[in-house]
């Protein structure tokens, strides 16, 4: 069986338990068809890993105790953040701002799967990372991309879940680092190369024979597409070195800079979900130093993406999500630090039919409360799903055989993004 | 790392020292058990036969036809990368299959139980399940923890003095490897949470209970955990005193414990962590999952209790039993093993009660309950289907019901080793090209640690990989020099057969542990075309470098 053989079918039966009839008509059904509008493609997710500060970023309290000691600067769109942000206080007229994302896991572990599935962990389910359904979404579109659906960079990403590990995300341990094993390390014929691939495959077939499932179809789904990689000729789009110096030095430097390069390059290659990671946040103790460090490296990378994105014209099309485990609190401990919130934090979007320049949410003079709009977690996982042509109610069957939906049915679109 | 190239340090009888200096009672002053005791045998028997009758009983009920047993290539396969991590080497493979004895399964698993290779393989699974992400790959604790385990499950010392050794010692890293559980949470974050994360901890892998998310909210199921509750456990941990002295090379750890003081928290706001300017903050009073302390526990230090409380809890042997049968089959006994907090003791499957029974009263040594479990009927059965028909529920049922045993993914380290083992890489006699190899090797762990970063246990029916994973078997260094026909390597050995058949005999026995079939010798043949007298070595490591990414070979079946 070759490779577009297998892909359909195993496409098809990896979904353990999902119907073809439904998966085919995946973007069929346009949740943003009522509006008039287009869905995104394609979408990047900046993952801030500990937590980024909403009120010493994106949220400021100035004149409260609780505000730290940040000074706030007008942005484009009006709205003030932080000082310590200029390139984005720039480029808030292409953002969306929302300051009234309220959740209950304070927990590091339980928050990433929160706000990378949209779901609290719970026994017995195994949700997809939302970059799966992307993944699967463009795969269904087309099976015959040499490129994965996904690529997670500087942090492992969330597991496919009942998706199955066709919809895995390729993962890059460190964005500055070459990516390895994307070609063999010997020389070798490509009609060698095809030799073993051709015998690797004749020896998988008759073991799948007498050992079917999910397991077996889903490494040898794997495998299929570790062949495809290898001979891709998008490969390039990991090499960084491809860029001039000129545009390294616009993004910065370090993992994260070269992640959102990375990002960039892999968006304009077909990959349809990116998401780069950022580490550092978790500002126990203190907390200014760090931020104000971690919050030029986060301005420049980010800034440039959207600067590249805007000028390639991806932007139309793409969705940009910044968000992190949580929020942190809006007391200052005694170490100069804050600690995990929950409660309060702020998640910035952009791109796609994003309606840019607005703030949505408020909270009180001194970042304790919400005032305004509060925004769940699912509120906020069913308006991404919209924005990419994504069903946030479709129901899919895990391997257990429990129905779940894509996006918790609790969650509201948050119509005024997208107004 | 492979026992073959990480042999371990002799541990100068440091064991009954600590016990000393710690003041943790002994039962008496035998050594520790010896490997597999005839009384033991005797013991692993009975329960390998009350697991049979009790999966019988339900295999009935539910109309599940049970698969056929294994061929005896099929459970050394299993049983060796179940237990010492790897596949067998080719004169295993010869070693077994050549053997006439009746209770030959019986004779190969007290071998690979009483081997050092068992006791590192477990060592190092235990050390992954009890340190936290960013300290498993830590020297620091993970040394000094691994070959704690390595020397305890070696000896066969009872778990629940493990367990107490864990929670409750004091004094130095460098005296006391065990200690490194502690010292894995002296630094990092807030140091309240630290102590959350050993709580939470803790109550996975010795009581098979999640309770990390009342941390921060009260646990939503049965029986409802409260933040409260969550807290007061984590209070027994309130007067650890853990001091890491950087100035030292290495780092000199020191863990004590205070004879006063309490954790302090602002509990009030349930959405934000202890501050510690917080006015509303109090001290918080111990207590075990919402219970109050019994008199009877009051003695000791704080860890002391806990401990105590911990191992006469009666979910206690049951994580053990429902862990270890989790880790032999790919699904738990209650699915998933750390799902215990929901499950009423009083009403356990039949087969988790009666293990953790038996596991108790034959005094909590691990290699016994292996050895009961891997000597059942049920552990031996094949992964093949019964009949003619099958589906994919059927399979499903079948496998959920111990009928039919699981394909499952190996991890990184089963992987790793098999591959090292499959290549006879380590026996290459050019020298240079081995070094080089041994650097590459140490480099290719830490890969394939990290793309396969997952979560051994995870849930019974999730295939969890990954395209780097594939890219690594199909790309990596590891795969495509060591198939490379060498003076020393398997292939290089296989070549100097005589006739192909033997040679095709012998690479099957290689890569899959077994002989090939009629049908796959055919197939050999003609893979291996018409010029294949030994000097198209090609041809014999494009077969076998195809053999080492098949499914065949990266799974335990």
């Amino acid at each position: 069986m070759n490779r577009r053989n297998f892909l359909h079918l195993g496409l098809a039966g990896l979904g353990a338990g999902l119907m073809l009839g439904g998966s085919v008509r995946a973007r069929a059904g346009n949740p943003l068809a009522s509006s008039g509008q287009t869905p995104a493609l394609r979408c990047v997710v900046l993952f801030m890993h500990g937590g980024a500060s909403q009120i010493d970023t994106f949220d400021p309290k100035p004149g409260s105790a609780n505000g730290g000691e940040f000074r706030t600067i007008a942005s484009k769109s009006g709205v003030a953040i932080s000082e310590h942000l200029p390139g984005l206080a720039q480029r808030m007229d292409r953002l969306a701002l929302i300051r009234s994302l309220t959740a209950r896991e304070g927990n590091h572990e339980r928050a990433r799967m929160l706000m990378h599935t949209g779901y609290a962990p719970q026994g017995g389910v195994e949700h997809p990372g939302f970059g799966a359904h992307v993944a699967r979404m463009a795969e269904l579109g087309d099976p015959d991309h040499a490129m994965p659906g996904q690529v997670s960079i500087n942090l492992p990403g969330q597991e496919p879940g009942y998706l199955g590990a066709a919809h895995a995300a390729f993962t890059v341990a460190d964005a500055s680092k070459p990516v390895r094993n994307l070609a063999p390390p010997v020389p070798m014929t490509a009609a060698r190369r095809d030799r073993r691939v051709e015998l690797w495959r004749e020896l998988d077939d008759r073991f799948a024979r007498d050992h079917a499932g999910p397991r077996v179809t889903g490494a040898r789904a794997l495998g299929e597409r570790a062949v495809a990689m290898t001979n891709a000729t998008e490969l390039g789009a990991f090499e960084l070195d491809q860029e001039s110096a000129a545009t390294r030095a616009r993004y910065g430097t370090g993992s994260f800079a070269d992640g959102c390069l990375m990002a960039r390059r892999l968006l304009e290659s077909g990959v349809a979900f990116v998401e780069v990671g950022m580490r550092g946040w978790d500002t126990h103790e203190d907390n200014f130093a760090r931020v104000r460090k971690l919050s030029g490296e986060l301005d420049k990378a980010m800034s440039a993406l959207i600067d590249d994105l805007v000028g390639s014209g991806l932007w139309a099309d793409t969705l940009l999500v910044w968000l992190g485990d949580f929020g942190r609190s809006p007391r200052i401990n005694q170490r100069g630090g804050r600690d995990h919130f929950p409660a309060i934090s702020s998640v910035v979007l952009g791109g796609g039919p994003i309606r840019a320049g607005q703030v949505i949410g408020s909270t009180d003079r001194d970042g304790e409360s919400i005032v305004d709009r509060p925004v769940t977690v699912p509120d906020l996982f069913t308006t991404l799903a919209s924005v990419l042509g994504i069903d946030p109610g479709e129901t899919h069957v895990t391997p257990a055989g429990r129905p779940v939906t894509t996006v918790d049915e609790a969650g509201k679109r948050i119509d005024e993004l997208l107004a | 790392m492979v026992a073959r190239f990480a042999r371990r340090l002799p541990l100068l009888g440091l064991v009954s020292l600590v016990l000393a200096c710690a003041g943790v009672s002994e039962p008496s002053d035998q050594p520790g058990p010896t490997p597999t005791t005839v009384s033991e045998r005797a013991i692993a028997d009975a329960g390998s036969a009350r697991i049979d009758a009790l999966l019988a009983e339900q295999w009935q009920q539910a109309g599940l036809e049970p698969s056929p047993t294994t061929t005896d290539a099929e459970f050394l396969r299993r049983v060796s990368l179940d237990l010492i991590g790897r596949v067998p080497t080719r004169a295993e493979v010869d070693e077994f299959l050549g053997e006439r004895e009746p209770d030959k399964r019986a004779g190969l698993v007290d071998r690979l139980v009483a081997s050092d290779e068992f006791a590192e393989h477990w060592a190092r699974q235990w050390t992954d399940l009890l340190l936290p992400g960013a300290a498993k790959a830590e020297k620091l604790a993970r040394e000094p923890l691994e070959r704690y385990l390595a020397e305890v499950l070696g000896e066969g010392r009872p778990w629940d003095r493990v367990v107490r050794e864990l929670l409750a010692g004091e004094g130095e890293l460098a005296d006391r490897p065990e200690l490194a559980y502690l010292a894995a949470r002296g630094r990092g974050g807030e140091p309240s949470e630290r102590l959350a994360e050993l709580t939470s901890t803790s109550a996975r892998v010795f009581l098979g209970s999640r309770i990390e998310c009342a941390q921060c909210h009260d646990h939503p199921y049965d029986p409802a955990i409260s933040r409260e509750d969550f807290w007061a456990t984590v209070a027994w941990f309130g007067r650890v005193q853990i001091d890491v002295d950087r100035d030292q090379k290495p780092p000199r750890v020191t863990i004590g414990e205070r004879s006063r003081g309490e954790l302090r928290l602002a509990l009030a706001d349930p959405s934000s962590n202890p501050d510690e300017l917080d006015p509303r903050k109090r001290a918080i009073a111990p207590s075990f999952l919402g219970e109050a302390p019994t008199a009877q526990l009051a003695e000791g230090t704080r860890r002391e209790q806990l401990a105590t409380w911990i191992v006469e809890d009666p979910r206690f042997a049951a994580a053990m039993v429902g862990l270890t049968w989790t880790r032999l089959f790919g699904r738990g006994i209650v699915e998933p093993w750390d799902d215990l907090l929901s499950q009423d003791p009083e009403r356990y499957p039949a087969l988790l009660s009666m293990l953790a029974e038996q596991f108790r009263t034959q005094g909590h040594d691990p290699r016994v309950l292996v050895r009961t479990i891997v000597l059942s009927q049920a552990y031996q059965r094949s992964s093949r289907a019964p009949g003619e028909r099958d589906d994919e529920s059927r399979r499903r049922a079948a496998e959920a019901g111990f009928a039919r045993a699981s394909v499952r993914q190996l991890s990184a380290e089963q992987l790793f080793d098999s591959l090292l083992v499959a290549t006879g890489l380590e026996d290459v006699e050019d020298r240079a090209f081995a070094k080089a190899v041994q650097q590459r090797e140490r480099q290719a762990l830490r890969e394939y640690d990290f793309v396969f970063a997952d979560d051994e246990m995870a849930n019974g029916d999730a295939f969890t990989g990954n395209v780097p994973q594939a890219l690594l078997l199909l790309n990596g260094a590891l795969t495509n020099q060591a198939v490379i026909a060498r003076a020393g390597s398997s292939l290089g050995e296989l070549l100097e057969l005589r006739t192909r058949e033997a040679r095709i005999e012998a690479l099957w026995r290689i890569a899959y542990a077994r002989d090939p079939t009629l049908d796959e010798r055919a197939w050999a043949n003609g893979a291996l075309g018409s010029d294949a007298d030994g000097e198209n070595r090609p041809a014999w490591e494009d077969l076998l470098f195809a053999m080492l990414q098949s499914n065949e070979f990266a799974s335990n079946h």
